[in-house]
Order: C-alpha cells, then sequence, then structure tokens
C-alpha cells in the first residue's frame, strides 16, 4: 500500500501501464453484460421505488438497502480515478454488483408485474409481460454462458500448451523451457513437469521478468527461499539482464 | 519464479496468502488423485470452486430470508452464469480471496436475526483484506458509517463503539498470521553475529529480524 500510494516517482503502479477512464466500464460489460448496466442502475430504482412509488423493495429497512447497494459505486469510483487498471481489481466487488443487478432487476420485476390501474404497465397483458421478461433473461443468461464458453475454449491455449511436454519420455529433469515475448502467458511452473524448469530469454521486452528462488538450503531458519533477498530486483520495473539464460543452456525450446 | 514484490528488500506480497493454499494442497496429497504438478494445480482450483460455492451458498439463504426470495434467486442466477464470476471465482489471486471475504461480509451485515453482526461482517471484510488485498478492507466503509449513524441516531454509543471494537479485534487476529508469515521472510539467522547456537526451543526468543537494524 506505501508503494501504490506514496511510491514517487519512477515508482508506484502507473509504471506498469495505465488504461483510459472507461475501462471498467467496458470490461465489467463484457464479464456481467446486461446485469452491470442494471446494478449501475440500483440506486436509483431503490430511491425512486421507495420515495415516488412509496413502495418497500425488501424486508431490510431503506438506509439498509442503500448501504447494501452502495459498495458497488464506492469502488468502481476509487479505481476509475486510478490511471493504472486491471480486471482483477474488480474482483472484490463482484459480488456487491451481482446484488446490485438483483436489487434492479427486482424492483423493475415488481414494477412490470403491476396491477394498479395507475400505472400504465398494467394495460399490457401478463402473456406479452411474460414473453418479454423472459426473452430478456434467456437472452442475458445466454450471452454469458456464450461468453464463458468462449473463455474456455478461445482462451486456453496457455493452459494446454504444455500438455505434450508431460507425455512420458519427452522431458527430463533438468530440462528447460525457455519463454520470450510471450512470458507472461506462462501460467505456472505447476504445468511442466517435475524437475524442469522454466527460464527467460532475450525479447522485445524490456521490463523487470521475475528471477528464481534461492535454493541454497543455508542457516537455522525456515524456509530460506522466502527469505533470502534475490539478486537484481528493483522496484521501478528496469530491465535486469541477470534474469535472462544462456540460450547454448537449452535442451528444448519452444514458445520463443 | 520469484517477482520482485515477493523479494524481501520490498515484501509487498504476504506470504500469508501462500501459506494457507500450501496447507490445502499439502492436504491434497493424501487424495489418490493429486500427486503431479499439474494435478496440485488443479486440485486448488477445485477447492476455490468450493469455497466460493459454499460462500455464495451462505449469501443465497440470508437472501431469501432477509432480503426477498426473488432478489436472492436473482442473486444467483447472476453469479452462475456470469463470465465475471466464471473467472473470479477460481483465480489464485489476493483479490479473488478477498471477493470471498466481501460475499460473507455482506452474508454477516444483511443477517440480523438475533442481533446485529456487525463484528463480524467487519471481520469477514477485515480477513480479505489482511491475507488478500488490503485495499477490499473499503468495501466494509459503507455499513462501519450505517453502524456510526444509526448509534448516534438511538443514542447507543457504547454498544455500537463495542461492536465496531470487536470485529478490529476479530479482525487483527489474522493480521498476528500475516505478520508471523512476515517474520518467517525477513528472518536471517546466518546475519545474527551475536545469537548463541540455538536450540529448537530457545528459537523465538533469538529472532533477529535484520530488515529492522540493517
Amino acid at each position: 500500500m506505501m508503494y501504490n500510494i506514496f511510491g514517487g516517482s519512477n515508482k508506484g503502479p502507473d509504471i506498469y501501464g495505465t488504461e483510459p477512464w472507461d475501462f471498467y466500464i467496458r470490461n465489467l460489460l463484457i464479464n456481467f453484460n446486461v446485469w452491470f448496466v442494471l446494478a449501475l442502475f440500483a440506486m436509483p430504482l431503490l430511491l425512486l421505488q421507495h420515495f415516488v412509488r412509496g413502495q418497500t423493495v425488501s424486508r431490510q429497512s431503506i438506509l439498509r438497502s442503500i448501504i447494501l447497494v452502495s459498495p458497488l459505486y464506492l469502488w468502481l469510483a476509487i479505481f476509475t480515478l486510478q490511471p493504472h487498471k486491471e480486471e482483477r481489481f474488480m474482483y472484490p466487488a463482484y459480488p456487491a454488483l451481482a446484488l446490485n443487478a438483483a436489487f434492479s432487476l427486482h424492483t423493475l420485476l415488481s414494477y412490470i408485474g403491476s396491477t394498479n390501474p395507475k400505472d400504465l404497465i398494467s394495460k399490457v397483458p401478463g402473456q406479452v409481460k411474460f414473453a418479454f421478461v423472459m426473452v430478456f433473461a434467456i437472452a442475458a443468461i445466454d450471452v454469458g454462458l456464450l461468453r464463458s464458453l468462449g473463455l474456455a475454449t478461445a482462451y486456453s491455449a496457455p493452459l494446454s500448451v504444455y500438455a505434450p511436454l508431460r507425455e512420458p519420455g519427452v522431458a527430463r529433469p533438468g530440462d528447460t523451457v525457455c519463454l520470450a515475448k510471450e512470458w507472461y502467458r506462462f501460467p505456472s511452473s505447476y504445468h511442466l513437469p517435475s524437475g524442469m524448469r522454466a527460464k527467460f530469454v532475450k525479447s522485445a521486452f524490456t521490463g523487470l521478468l521475475p528471477g528464481e528462488f534461492s535454493e541454497a538450503r543455508v542457516g537455522f531458519g525456515f524456509f530460506p527461499g522466502a527469505w533470502l533477498v534475490p539478486p537484481g530486483m528493483n522496484d521501478e520495473n528496469m530491465e535486469d539482464p541477470g534474469k535472462y539464460a544462456s540460450t547454448i543452456s537449452f535442451k528444448i525450446v519452444g514458445l520463443c | 519464479m520469484q517477482t520482485w514484490e515477493y523479494s524481501p528488500e520490498y515484501a509487498i506480497r504476504s506470504w500469508a496468502y501462500v501459506g494457507i493454499h500450501a496447507i490445502v494442497i499439502k492436504l491434497g496429497h493424501l487424495l489418490p488423485f493429486v500427486g503431479s504438478k499439474n494435478s496440485e494445480f488443479y486440485f486448488l482450483r477445485i477447492i476455490f470452486a468450493f469455497v466460493c460455492a459454499v460462500c455464495e451458498t451462505r449469501l443465497y439463504s440470508v437472501m431469501t430470508r432477509l432480503l426477498n426470495p426473488r432478489i436472492a434467486i436473482i442473486y444467483l442466477i447472476v453469479s452462475v452464469t456470469s463470465p465475471g464470476m466464471f473467472h473470479a471465482s477460481v483465480s489464485y489471486l489476493p483479490s479473488t480471496f478477498a471477493m470471498y471475504g466481501t460475499i460473507l461480509g455482506l452474508t454477516a451485515f444483511m443477517d440480523w436475526s438475533g442481533g446485529l453482526r456487525t463484528a463480524q461482517g467487519i471481520m469477514w471484510f477485515g480477513i480479505g483484506a489482511v491475507l488478500g488485498w488490503p485495499f477490499a478492507g473499503v468495501l466494509v466503509l459503507p455499513f462501519v458509517f450505517e453502524e456510526v449513524l444509526l448509534a448516534s441516531l438511538t443514542r447507543q454509543g457504547i454498544e455500537s463503539i463495542w461492536r465496531l471494537l470487536d470485529g478490529t479485534v476479530r479482525s487483527l487476529i489474522a493480521l498476528v498470521s500475516d505478520l508471523l508469515s512476515y517474520t518467517v521472510s525477513h528472518v536471517d539467522l546466518t546475519r545474527c553475529r551475536h545469537c548463541k547456537p540455538l536450540s529448537i526451543f530457545s528459537f523465538t526468543g533469538n529472532l533477529y529480524v535484520y530488515h529492522g537494524i540493517s
């Protein structure tokens, strides 16, 4: 937190890339499609329902309802103001988003289902209302499921590309996989067979790459890999030549 | 692979978060199908999916009872079918851990059957923030604001302060485990010139935290 807020020049989150202000809006539209739009309308709909139509939305008091729908707005406002944006930064607010969307749709449904002659909507036949709501809900669900399917089928190459290495007889302990410009797609060492390592070769990337944990078995403390300071690290995303392996040492070369 | 955030020099990330997952994988080794590194990876994701489903089921049941059954079922449909939750629920990321905290925190604040659960709510948000992502603690602010507002309206200040304090203390328990892991990553006994030969029992008494001295 100290680093992110009081980093100073050449430090802090902004050196890792910045995005325009509408990044989260576009991203959440992909991740929650129409539910995100509904979630944004939760507060106005709640106030409208309570103060204009004089109906309660839920069994909670109006104050508690306002408090329940407010975390999403707070979160979105804070992170939209930050220049450095990432998809995962929205994760903690996802449940709040789903809650807000549910509040909104519930409020809209109670208006659509109204049989009060004073409401214009009561003139619409029940079957038409039902068909409209069903088409809306099924479309929203389908778009969400298709996107999830798309994520699993179209973006899963980094998870499957290492599978052949795990076939018997392909890799031996001590072998190396080399990563170049696409290094950030490497999912984790857990996808390599035991004893195999990933190393980097020089590519167009000029930032700081991850290093290796010390494997020295020194000292009396637990987990020396965790407390020994690794060489060549900095907090300014500056390139460290020590992170590159010499290409001669490779037995298996891939993804370069 | 070690990123610079984990270097003891900067120590931006906590080992407590990693430690919890290491325990999960160690327990997973008791199962016959968890052995290779690849199976460990997917076993952890299965546990994430299970934990997230348990948290969401709790929120769903409280919503049904104390909000409205229709709101609850819509919440469930959005959570289950949206691509956002599809990847957020099973990521090995502190943000995902903080999200579980949000779900349980919302559950506690919503559920006032049998008295206010402010302390419990603060605790869940607190655990998510301390072990996961500190910034996620911001999400508790609306609820703290409500507590303070209600206390000032009903003149029950003492009970309110007590509840807030109770919640803070519960979160501090998570902080202690976090600090312990911080110590593990910062204790370098080889640099301890004045330490006497250590027996395992005097180990904690001789910790030399070079981070504070050098």
